[in-house]
């Protein structure tokens, strides 16, 4: 195979038109035929036809340079061809013809050649007219806009040759669509172009079902937009080179040269616009393939053609993987112990209450490990930590780990049959809590914060503490397939190399202020919490309540100075509009917002980029994941980022892996998409007490490598940043929370009226992530009301599990396949949901309340009632904002975003208004 | 050499100095030539203009340094000849990577400016302003439809400075400089770049049969050696400008190697203007 480059993009127009067809002529009466002929003897068809110029080479360097670049020039916009002939000694010469293959049919180019040549004695142009083609489809595949977007893109294109054989043109267009198959270009539809002798034929062609190729001449459209195209050229076998385009007209292009009906080579061309060269590369190696094996009369697979598995990989992936020594295990401690010592004096954690310094976390965190061990925590033991986001949690939280054990975070908030399966499902020993609700069937010793800090400080002066850290410093509950979460256990030895991999990139030092934002049994929080502590930096622990509301959380950051903020987009750009509503900036202090935990739409950091420049505040995207320890990918957000960043999260981190893989698990090529695989530092020990889970998820593949498969799909770029493109199963991610439907089914599903439930996730109007909400469609017999549902929820699930709407159905419509039919369960939506019928409250918000009603149903796209409390009914922080614009459109401009919080129904707002109208 | 490799340059005022200096060099770096000249005279300008065998010799040269050459006579006065130029090179090389505006007239002059005739005054202004302008007219749809080009207009340091009784002269080629940069930011934005190179005095090549400096001798009634003698005294290296240094500037503005270059002036004038 070999690789070529065409013209510059600047000129692809100009270049996609011209074919040039070059003869070499030996016979020098032939030779001084065509001088004679192009210099003034030619007839007037000809004339008329063609214009000509002789050009003299005195050496043979000379000729071959000449005839570069002769068959390398555009066609200008004149209809003639441009016929060059190159002499050279006595009786040698190149004839050089090029023409607008759009408008000139290459059976003219080649009757000019002979004509000029002496082989026939006149010219006759013949009647086969031109074809224009409207430009193509963009592939999603080829990752356009890579790193050299801006230069001046070429063209560049690969030879497959020694393929002597008579492929028909249809297989050709087989193999063609095929391979954009497994590129994940489905449907696609292809320009199939025929030119022999005396004909010229165009057709369209597309796979069907059976994986067979239809090419339909009928019904082609020539502006259509296609994704790829075959120009098929048969020449008599003297003709010398014929290349049929100089650039490819089609996104990708495949010129096939034949001569006498034999295949001689195909060029597969593209745009580097529109496919990356290395992309190209790889899907040449798979047009091949697939072609060779059509070829071959292989018989299909059993799957059909699509299931054909292609061929390893030549080689590795040429991108380098930055290697990072790992992190042990004894580092932890003796990384926090270092840092207490470097800086004993400054603050280390604070909440409302106040604050500690290094040197009493050290000494606190030092007396409750040991109190710990006296509770009988030793290496590898379990210990719930269910308390209230304080300093004290986090000094908790940092003994368990000096002590040996395990801390498994879990949010008090959650309802109590969540903690009580955690506890069971642990096998925890110890919880620490204040709650007196927790219950459990497994004796589990209960622990208060208090116990653990009234140790008599010389009572346990002299128990020794474990010189390192535990295997595995902590497990988090995640959302799980089966219906049941799952526990992630996580090495100490993948937070010393998280924080030693993003330390130097970020510049964390001492001088940092950090925010504890999220709830420790989120594990975002373990990046905030360990990143703040190991080097150093000023931990600021957020209550939930004030960061629930963007304005507290506003006025939390710029007074304490907060240099380093980590944040959900959905919560980040809530906090913009809160800051926006400020006259002065008040955030300058933060230098660096690291992003995750969901996909992220840079176009809504405008306002704050604009308020807080690159050069003051960094914004890094991340995608992570509980079972690669928080973060495996980052990417600097800009400004000017080009759009087709958008879906980009970067690159691994320093000791963190990617590979993208196919369904049988072999490595994907680039732009194909596959299963995002993570390996390397951040791979944790699998599930708690889950062996065979582990096993399925944590792999080990054929060089002896592990890997996490993630269940996320993506896709690799050749610098080696991927794609985040979603997740591959039923989990969601919702305002960065990850969800398992199934999780929510299960408990509907266990009511035992209900015969059969459907979760899903509806995108809303415009497909925007805020609109994203959960429905849940239930059949049921007898009386069921949906607020029984509704309570069983609450009292199993976290808040963020809970459907906006759950809808009644008479039965679950199923599709063709016998699979719940999702499509038409939405379109049912038009009924409001089922409620306690409240015609007074409905009569009591009158007519003024219409207004409110129909904008409130609007945003959240679902009826609603008066009363309805806005987050209560699917609403969010982000569907908050858009809410307020809509009403300061048609209501009242003066709205703020406190006043909706505050008055968070349609009628309690309406309420407020009338009151304020009246005032 | 090859810094022009594979580029179609199109040069006017080919036949002789700095034009074909121009020629010649852009041959051995590598590019395919469009060369024109006017090949006969014009009336009210006192002294003899290229002839079509001086551009035959330049297009020679550059044959036999390797460069495919498309020669064409066309009075850059006419548009229609300008557009047939234009559309000659396209139909010939499929593009145009340069324009070099160099055709240009040095008299008449020698005079205060009200003792101009209006011809005179009309012809210097049609040639050394108005020609460019039209190839510009003519070669820049082209070059916006490619997406790339390189305008050059050799202008003068009379564009950059006032010389006592060349007042026509001098104001075509200040209207140059005005026009090179007024078309740099039109352009800008489609990445066709436009400068000047504003050549000092230089001297008469015999073998690029230069004419300049004996036509500004001319005009002011004096001896050739005792103009050249000035010039020397004029400049602040102790040598004047040869029309290849023209020539190298020519290059670089004409090649990748200047393309975040646009809109400026480029004196190539042996540090006169320096003064």
């Amino acid at each position: 195979m070999n690789a070529t480059r065409m013209a510059p993009a600047a000129e692809l127009d100009r270049a996609a038109a011209t074919q040039v067809w070059i003869i070499r002529l030996d016979d020098p009466a032939a030779v001084a035929r065509s001088e004679r002929l192009l210099l003034k003897d030619a007839g007037p068809d000809f004339r008329a036809a063609a214009r000509g110029w002789v050009e003299h080479a005195c050496s043979r360097e000379e000729r071959e340079e000449r005839l570069r670049r002769e068959s390398r020039r555009p066609i200008g916009r004149s209809a003639k061809m441009r016929i060059v002939l190159v002499t050279c000694g006595e009786g040698e010469a190149d004839l050089i013809v090029a023409a607008d293959r759009e408008s000139v049919p290459a059976e003219r180019l080649l009757a000019a050649g002979r004509y000029l040549a002496g082989e026939s004695e006149d010219y006759s142009p013949g009647d086969t007219g031109g074809i224009r083609l409207d430009a193509g489809r963009q592939p999603s595949w080829g990752l356009p806009g890579w790193d050299r977007a801006g230069a001046y893109p070429d063209s560049h294109g690969w030879i497959l040759t020694e393929l002597d054989s008579a492929a028909e043109p249809s297989t050709l267009a087989a193999a063609l669509l095929l391979s954009l198959e497994r590129y994940g270009t489905k449907n696609a539809s292809i320009y199939m172009e025929e030119n022999g002798p005396g004909f010229r034929k165009a057709a369209s062609g597309t796979l069907d079902e059976a994986g067979r190729v239809l090419l339909a001449e009928e019904s082609f459209d020539r502006s259509a937009r296609f994704d790829a195209g075959i120009l098929d050229v048969d020449l008599p076998d003297h003709a010398g080179e014929f290349i049929p385009c100089l650039a490819p007209p089609l996104p990708v292009t495949l010129s096939a040269v034949r001569s006498q009906g034999v295949l001689r080579s195909i060029r597969i061309a593209a745009s580097e616009s529109v496919v990356h060269p290395a992309v190209l590369a790889q899907f040449a190696e798979v047009y091949r393939f697939c072609l060779e094996r059509l070829l071959a009369g292989a018989e299909p697979p059993e799957g059909g053609w699509r299931s054909l598995p292609l061929p390893p990989q030549p080689s590795p992936s040429p991108v380098p993987v930055l290697r990072q020594r790992r992190g042990q295990p004894g580092e932890l401690l003796a990384r926090i112990r270092s840092v207490a010592a470097a800086w004993p004096h400054r603050p280390a954690v604070s909440d409302q209450e106040g604050g500690i310094t290094y040197t009493d976390l050290d000494r606190r965190s030092d007396l409750m490990a040991r109190r710990l061990i006296s509770y009988g925590v030793k290496e590898g033991t379990k210990v719930i930590v269910s308390l209230d986001q304080t300093a004290e949690l986090v000094v908790i939280l940092v003994a368990v780990v000096k002590a040996g054990g395990t801390y498994i975070p879990v949010d008090p908030g959650y309802p109590a049959e969540r903690i009580r399966f955690v506890i069971e499902d642990s096998e925890a020993e110890l919880i620490v809590t204040r709650s007196e609700e927790i219950l459990s069937e497994r004796p589990v010793r209960r622990v208060s914060p208090e116990e653990l800090a009234s140790a008599a400080a010389e009572e346990l002066e002299g128990a020794a503490l474990p010189a390192e850290a535990p295997k595995e410093a902590y497990v988090i509950y995640t959302s799980g397939t089966s219906g049941q979460p799952k526990g992630v256990l996580v090495p100490s030895a993948n937070i010393v190399s998280l924080i030693e991999a993003t330390e130097g990139e970020f510049k964390l030092s001492e001088k940092d202020v950090w925010t504890m934002f999220h709830s420790a049994s989120f594990d975002f929080s373990v990046w905030e919490m360990w990143g703040c502590l190991l080097t150093g930096g000023h931990l600021i622990v957020v209550p939930r309540p004030l960061a629930k509301s963007p304005y507290e959380f506003c006025d939390l950051l710029a007074a304490k100075g907060v240099t380093v903020l980590n944040q959900t987009p959905s919560a980040f750009y809530a906090l913009v509009q809160a800051d926006g509503e400020q006259k002065q900036a008040r955030l300058a202090s933060v230098r660096l917002v690291v992003f995750g935990g969901e996909a992220l739409d840079s176009r809504k950091l405008s306002a704050w980029q604009e308020r807080y420049p690159a050069g003051r505040c960094r914004l890094v995207n991340m995608y992570g994941i509980t079972e690669t320890t928080v973060h495996v990918t980052w990417r600097t957000v800009l400004q000017k980022d080009p759009g087709f960043l958008s879906r980009s999260v970067g690159v691994p981190l320093k000791g963190w892996e990617i590979s993208i893989r196919e369904p049988g698990g072999l490595p994907c090529r680039y732009g194909m998409e596959g299963e995002i695989w993570v390996g390397g530092a951040g791979v944790s020990s699998g599930y708690l007490n889950r062996e065979e889970l582990t096993r399925q998820r944590f792999v080990t593949d054929e060089n002896g490598r592990r890997w996490y498969r993630s269940g996320d799909h993506g896709v690799m770029r050749p610098d080696g940043s991927i794609d985040y493109l979603g997740r591959m199963d039923s989990q969601v991610k919702i305002r960065g929370f990850r969800i398992e439907l199934d999780e929510i089914r299960a408990v509907i599903e266990q009511l035992p009226q209900v015969r059969n439930a459907v979760v899903l996730v509806h995108d809303g109007e415009g497909g925007e992530a805020s609109h994203k909400q959960i429905l849940a469609f239930f059949e049921a017999s007898g009386q069921l009301q949906a607020d029984r549902i509704r309570a069983e929820l609450k009292a199993r699930l976290p808040e963020y599990m809970l459907p906006a709407r759950l809808i009644r159905v008479d039965g679950i419509p199923l599709t063709i396949n016998g699979k719940a039919d999702h499509k038409a369960l939405l379109e049912g939506l038009l009924q409001p949901e089922e409620r306690e019928a409240s015609p007074a409250a409905a009569e009591e918000a009158g007519r003024g309340a219409d207004a409110y009603l129909s904008i409130w149903s609007r945003v959240l796209g679902h009826a609603v009632g008066p009363d309805d409390l806005f987050f209560e009914s699917g609403g969010n922080s982000l569907l908050a904002v858009e809410l307020l614009s809509a009403l300061k459109k048609d209501i009242d401009s003066s709205l703020t975003l406190r006043d909706l919080y505050i008055h968070s129904s349609p009628s309690a707002l309406h309420q407020f208004m009338s009151k304020k109208i009246l005032v | 050499m090859s810094r022009l490799k594979d580029k179609v340059i199109l040069i006017t005022g080919a036949g002789r100095g700095i034009g074909r200096a121009c020629a010649i060099l852009a041959a051995e770096e590598g590019a395919d030539l469009v060369l024109t000249d006017i090949g006969v005279p014009i009336d009210s300008v006192p002294y003899p203009l290229s002839s079509s065998d001086q551009l035959e010799t330049t297009a020679r040269s550059c044959r036999e340094a390797g460069a495919s050459v498309v020669a064409r006579l066309a009075d850059l006065c006419e548009m229609d000849e300008v557009r047939e130029l234009v559309e000659e090179a396209v139909d010939r090389f499929g593009r145009i990577d340069a324009v070099v505006n160099n055709a240009g007239i040095g008299a008449p002059a020698g005079k205060a400016a009200h003792l101009y005739e209006s011809e005179e005054w009309d012809i210097l202004l049609n040639v050394n302003l108005s020609g460019p302008w039209r190839v510009i007219k003519a070669a820049a749809p082209i070059m916006l439809e490619q997406g790339h080009g390189s305008i050059i207009n050799i202008a003068s340091t009379a564009g950059l400075l006032g010389y006592k009784h060349f007042a026509g002269y001098v104001a075509s080629k200040h209207g140059l400089v005005g026009l090179t940069k007024s078309a740099a930011l039109d352009y800008a934005p489609r990445n066709i770049r436009v400068n000047a190179i504003c050549p000092g005095p230089v001297y008469d090549d015999e073998r690029l049969d230069g004419h300049m400096t004996k036509v500004v001798a001319d005009s002011l009634g004096i001896r050739l050696g005792d103009q050249e003698a000035i010039d020397l005294e004029s400049v602040a290296l102790n040598t004047v400008v040869s029309p290849r240094d023209v020539a190298e500037a020519m290059v670089w503005l004409a090649s990748d190697g200047s393309q975040r270059v646009t809109g400026t002036t480029v004196a190539v004038d042996a540090g006169y203007s320096a003064k």
